[in-house]
């Protein structure tokens, strides 16, 4: 499994992860939290690390929990949540309530949410992260909001990680972001790879280019998982699923060649050309 | 939030529809039988409402004969009472058992937003118990009324008007009555109400996903929407506040789950919103 490594630590992680916004909210259905759990069985079996949820995200985070207990709590579990609550003061509160929800002993990332209270967030994550409660501290974003206030926060601030949405049509972050997180050594892990699926739906009716072999990608969703993960900048992104198969899939991509940027820029011409 | 104008509907949804049905699918099977005496309570007071509303047409009927007047008035206004207050009663319970049931117990393990429904579910079932008491009260009044007016001996040259006048109540007043299209419309809705747990199989769904009366909050809204159309409640437009919202919000979930019966809440509720703004004919029980 291909890796990238942690600009701040040198720390490597595999360069496909695994998202659970939607697809691990299950509630107390014990068909689907078993087939969850199946997911991150294969996830690890595969090769993956990063599992990155959130309290907004309804039950993941004790569909997680489930999962990483029926499967015997891996070590190699990479665990990265994030502080979404409107009050710095209750911010510990729902981080303590988060860890138990997932039975890790700590996180290994806590991102902010949304940006949500951030200025009363991040100091008391980097609090955490000097006492040794926390290994990495970082922000988040999604489609393409408050990307100004995003590179603000990189500059003054010495976080770890930005989470933001990268992928074949949404490429903003291309301009200003991650250019800005090689020259500032903040790791990216990117979300929403393939729109929740919308991306996949508007492309599964097209053929995949003739030169789709050259790369290895035998399927758009390794087509546009590889454009994500090719980028230099890029140290992990996090498509969900429900499907073992896919997670098969996606973490092919790991083990595959990549794009180099001739091919990367042939990729984006030929999806925007469809 | 900012940049609210970046959001778009299916932003706030944060489950998938197969596992909001599957919720669905597991609470149902949790109260099995509950459902069968849930849809008969629906079919129970939606008779009731429907038996209401008629009655207060016929008085409008009757109101142009002589003796017979304050007679059929009198009996046919305290029936309604008589069923007014039973029929919010059970749709307090309804709303209340919605709340506990669905919305705290299931639809909150997946939106933690439910627990904020409940309360206001809660807040419903309330207020329509406060207005079924007071429909009791109202009704026991009456009665005394009925009594008072006629243990009275009589006075040469008093009508039965008169007496009716003496003994006195509050449903000796002008009697309301709804105009027939928004008779018409809670007609409609009832009967929605009642085929609500077809619709999962119209769209396409399994029948283990069926939605009942009280169980539910989509046709306990639309049944309640129904009633309080059709029966006379003074605070008509309190109580249709919260089912209203729930339109607009159940609607706009299931819209944003491409769910194919999206609309029917929304148009229950403009119809609700139009039966109940519609204009009443107004008559006195004993002018002329």
């Amino acid at each position: 499994m291909a890796t990238r490594a942690i600009p701040s630590t040198g720390e490597a992680l595999p360069i496909v992860g695994l998202g659970t916004w939607i697809t691990f909210n299950v509630g107390n259905d014990p068909v689907a939290l078993d087939n969850c759990a199946g997911v991150v069985r294969a996830f690890f079996e595969f090769g993956g690390r990063v599992i990155d949820s959130s309290p907004m995200y309804g039950s993941s985070q004790p569909t997680i929990g489930h999962a990483l207990r029926k499967i015997g709590k891996p070590a190699r579990v990479f665990a990265a949540d994030k502080v979404w609550i409107g009050s710095g003061r209750r911010g510990p509160a729902q981080i303590e309530e988060s860890r138990r929800l997932w039975d890790v002993p700590r996180f290994d990332l806590l991102q902010v949410h949304n940006l949500l209270a951030w200025e009363e967030h991040l100091p008391m994550l980097f609090e955490m992260k000097a006492g040794g409660r926390l290994r990495y501290v970082g922000i988040t974003t999604s489609h393409g909001r408050r990307h100004a206030d995003v590179e603000a926060i990189m500059r003054r601030h010495p976080i770890d990680f930005v989470q933001v949405t990268y992928n074949l049509v949404d490429r903003e972050v291309e301009q200003r972001i991650l250019p800005l997180a090689r020259e500032r050594g903040i790791g990216v892990i990117v979300n929403r790879p393939f729109q929740e699926g919308a991306l996949l739906r508007a492309l599964e009716r097209k053929r995949l280019p003739p030169w789709a072999g050259d790369i290895e990608s035998s399927s758009w969703a390794q087509f546009a998982l590889k454009f994500i993960v090719s980028h230099p900048s890029v140290t992990c992104s996090i498509p969900a699923t429900t499907r073992v198969e896919h997670v098969q899939e996606n973490l092919a991509v790991g083990r595959s060649r990549l794009p180099d940027e001739a091919t990367r820029r042939r990729m984006v011409e030929y999806v925007e050309q469809l | 939030m900012s940049e609210w104008w970046t959001y778009s509907l299916h932003d706030f949804l944060l489950f998938s529809p197969r596992t909001y049905y599957r919720q669905i699918e597991l609470y149902n099977a949790q109260i099995w039988p509950g459902q069968v005496l849930a849809w008969l309570a629906n079919g129970v007071i939606a008779l009731l409402a429907m038996c209401a509303s008629r009655s207060r047409r016929e008085v409008g009927h009757r109101d142009v004969a002589g003796e017979d007047r304050i007679g059929v008035c009198h009996r046919t206004s305290g029936n309604t009472f008589r069923t007014e207050w039973g029929i919010l009663a059970v749709l307090a319970a309804a709303w209340a058992c919605s709340a506990w049931g669905w919305l705290g117990q299931r639809y909150t393990t997946i939106n933690w937003t439910a627990t904020y429904m409940a309360a206001l579910f809660g807040v419903e079932a309330a207020m329509l118990l406060v207005a079924a008491a007071r429909s009791f009260v109202r009704m026991r009044s009456e009665d005394r009324a009925i009594v008072r007016a006629w243990s009275l001996p009589p006075v040469a040259g008093e009508g039965l008007g008169t007496r009716a006048a003496i003994g006195g109540s509050t449903a000796n007043g002008r009697e309301r009555h709804r105009s027939l299209r928004s008779v018409r419309i809670g007609f409609v809705l009832l009967i929605v109400s009642l085929a609500y747990p077809a619709m999962a199989i119209l769209a396409g769904r399994p029948p283990t996903t069926a939605e009942v009366f009280a169980a539910m909050p989509d046709p306990t809204v639309i049944a309640t929407l129904g009633c309080v159309v059709l029966v006379s409640v003074r605070t008509r437009w309190l109580i249709l506040f919260i089912p209203l919202v729930w339109c607009a919000v159940g609607g706009l979930t299931l819209w944003a789950m491409q769910s194919p019966d999206a609309l029917l809440l929304p148009i229950a509720g403009v119809g609700a919103i139009v039966a109940a703004s519609g204009k009443c004919r107004t008559r006195g029980r004993w002018a002329g």
